[in-house]
């Protein structure tokens, strides 16, 4: 668990960061974005000790990371850049390597976790593990980047616009492997992004800054469903609310399972912006759902469209 | 301008470029100039001067009378050769052949004054000397610049560029050994000092090693400071600027005051050989020279580094150490290497002053030289410390290929 307290950070006259406090569960992935300027990355950045904070603290499991030396800090904690920074005169397997060797692991153990990692963020190890990173495409560089910040198996991962130099292709596939590196491999993320497409997508939790401040924090679909400020209505939502509504909320909770409809059946857990593609593209305005328990129901274009049910 | 009168101009423009590439494809303009230059001094400039003895300046005398017809006329023809070769279709084939005949004029050209050495020696004595004269230099200045055109375009490679100047340079020097060159003015003046001419050429560069030991790790650490302070770049490079405009015999001169007192007041520095003369203000002056290329060198490397590389390595937990040694330092190396062949180059230039104030090295034969009003032995003594420089340059660039090899370009 991350825990951010009050932290604050001054660059001369300006506060980049301004008494920011925000929790961070262990496993989830939480995005914080805002426009430029609004010390998302700062914030980032003051977590691994790249930036040393004017006041505040902040916690990993409890400790408090002021009183660790900030090398030592940042060898536990992968960190992933947006202009990727591998290492320009060394392979990829050498890049990969670089904080096993600094904590000293045998080499045969490097070896296989390099193999491992190649596998991982799908490279195959024995076509890439000797190149150059020149080599490589953009795409399969941050790959590279990815498995890099992952090679002596942190707990946390601080990725800073991983994606944001890629194009929306590439991004698209780089943004998958991560939700599934995410799911095998349990670790804490902290993304910054000005996208918030991507921060629905992959986050559990997201945090909008302004000015150095924490102003809402929360599930996406809390954020797009009640956003507090008409700034972060706009910036969450924006022209495409509605719709990005759509892509948070699970078929299951709008399905009438008393009515059974014929068809190939959408799983419950799908979103319902695919539920409204496929009706779309079929011209129908009802599915058939079926849910991991076998269940079956029917999801109408009414039901889609329908207010949400607004919790407790 | 309109779509139809950039229509109607368009031929033109083609024609135009057609031509220029058309001429590009046909002459080498470089190479023409050469050939002309050439010409022009073979015919009507010394290839060799005769004089009766040492100190007396000799009387020019052209290739076709200094050497036998067959000798001139292979210089000759070679010269066409080369004229011909600036003229074909520019490519590979061109290069090629520009590389051979060019190659092989330089070789005919030091055979042939040779040659005419050995014809003065048998007609006027050994007291007669030849020495080389301006012809000379021209066709052999020019068809080693042809030869180095041609290679860099043939074989960029340092490696192979340093393969192809040892060969040539071998040649030479076998051409030397074998003594066909030992009646020229320049050999003698050789063979008569070839006691000393080792243990010259080693002080030499020894001086120059003893300033580089100097300069390396105060101008590295320099550069370092003005990387990480930028307050302190301005008056620091101002600094190193002033030194070098400096000229090099005031610094030798203005330190013999300081250094003679000091070795007088702790004699023990003079059983070092530390005093106003010799090795050691020698060595200081040249350590001051060579700060600011290697400062400068090495913070334009490390500054050169990309930003994103440093910033990566900081955050997964390199050391500012680390990232010197294992990340920036490695970058920066072609940089610091070319930082390093331009310190060499010019100390080896400036150690020859150091002869002036009793330091030694290949600057003595030139100093002697001009004392003697010995030209050849001045001429020994510069044209020593210039292959030293190209050995060092060359070596320094093979280094450096070596060392990035398998890099982005």
């Amino acid at each position: 668990m991350i825990v951010l307290d009050r932290l604050t950070k001054h660059f001369g006259a300006t506060t980049a960061v301004d008494q920011l406090s925000l929790t961070v569960p262990t496993g989830s992935i939480c995005a914080l974005v805002g426009p430029s300027g609004c010390g998302k990355s700062t914030t980032l950045r003051l977590i691994n000790r790249l930036i040393e904070p004017d006041g505040g603290r902040v916690l990993i499991d409890g400790t408090d990371t002021a009183g660790l030396a900030p090398v030592t800090l940042r060898r536990r904690i992968g960190y992933v850049i947006q202009s990727i920074g591998l290492f320009p005169h060394w392979s990829i397997a050498r890049n990969i390597s670089t904080v096993p060797e600094l904590l000293g692991w045998p080499e045969a153990r490097i070896e296989a976790r390099v193999d491992e990692l190649l596998d991982l963020v799908g490279l195959d190890p024995a076509q890439y593990r000797e190149r150059r990173p020149h080599e490589l495409s953009g795409g399969q560089q941050q790959r590279v980047g990815v498995a890099r910040a992952l090679a002596a198996d942190p707990d946390l991962l601080l990725m800073d616009e991983p994606f944001g130099a890629l194009d929306p292709v590439t991004r698209d596939g780089l943004q998958a492997a991560l939700i599934d590196i995410q799911a095998r491999t349990g670790k804490t993320v902290v993304i910054v992004t000005h996208d918030i497409d991507e921060a629905i997508r992959l986050a559990s939790l997201i945090a909008v800054l302004d000015k150095g401040r924490l102003i809402q924090q929360g599930a996406p679909r809390d954020l797009l469903s009640r956003p507090v400020t008409p700034f972060v209505e706009a910036f969450v939502g924006g022209p495409h609310r509605g719709l990005r509504l759509l892509q948070v909320t699970p078929v299951g909770e709008r399905t009438d399972y008393g009515n059974v409809t014929s068809g190939e059946p959408i799983a419950a857990e799908a979103t319902l912006d695919v539920a409204l593609e496929r009706m779309v593209a079929g011209s129908i305005d009802r599915l058939p759902v079926r849910d991991r328990a076998g269940r079956q129901g029917t999801l109408s274009l009414a039901d889609v469209v329908a207010r949400e049910v607004t919790g407790p | 301008m309109t779509l139809a009168s950039d229509a109607a101009l368009a031929p033109a423009v083609e024609a135009s470029l057609a031509r220029r590439k058309d001429a590009e494809a046909r002459a080498n303009p470089l190479l023409v100039l050469i050939v002309t230059g050439m010409v022009v001094a073979l015919g009507s400039l010394g290839f060799v001067a005769v004089a009766p003895n040492r100190i007396l300046s000799g009387k020019a005398v052209p290739l076709w009378s200094a050497v036998e017809p067959g000798s001139a006329l292979l210089v000759g023809a070679l010269v066409v050769a080369l004229g011909v070769a600036a003229l074909v279709r520019s490519g590979p084939w061109r290069d090629r052949m520009t590389a051979i005949v060019a190659a092989a004029l330089l070789i005919a050209c030091v055979a042939a004054a040779g040659h005419a050495g050995s014809l003065v020696a048998a007609d006027s004595g050994p007291i007669a000397r030849t020495s080389l004269g301006a012809a000379f230099w021209i066709v052999a200045a020019g068809s080693a610049f042809a030869l180095a055109d041609a290679t860099g375009r043939l074989a960029p490679h340092p490696l192979a560029q340093a393969a192809i100047a040892a060969a040539v340079v071998s040649l030479l020097a076998a051409l030397a050994f074998s003594g066909a060159l030992s009646d020229l003015s320049l050999a003698r003046e050789f063979a008569n000092r070839q006691s000393v001419y080792g243990a010259e050429v080693v002080r030499h560069m020894a001086l120059v090693g003893g300033a580089l030991a100097g300069a390396l790790p105060i101008g590295g650490v320099l550069g370092v400071v003005a990387l990480r302070r930028p307050g302190w770049r301005k008056p620091l490079f101002g600094t190193l600027n002033l030194v070098q405009t400096i000229p090099s015999i005031a610094i030798f001169g203005l330190l013999i005051g300081p250094l003679s007192a000091l070795a007088g007041a702790a004699p023990f520095l003079r059983t070092l050989g530390i005093g106003g003369i010799g090795a050691a203000p020698a060595v200081i002056a040249l350590t001051l020279y060579g700060l600011l290329p290697i400062a400068r060198g090495t913070f334009t490397g490390l500054a050169s580094v990309p930003e994103p590389v440093i910033d990566a390595a900081r955050g997964m937990g390199l050391d500012e150490r680390q990232i010197l040694w294992k990340v920036s330092i490695p970058l920066a190396l072609p940089i610091l290497v070319a930082a390093l062949r331009v310190v060499v180059v010019q100390l080896t230039g400036l150690t020859v002053v150091a002869a002036l104030i009793g330091a030694g090295g290949l600057g003595s034969f030139i100093f002697q030289g001009l004392g003697q009003t010995a030209t050849d032995l001045i001429l020994l003594g510069a044209l020593s410390a210039i292959v030293l420089a190209l050995i060092a340059d060359l070596a320094l660039r093979s280094l450096g290929a070596v060392l990035t090899s398998g890099r982005p370009s």
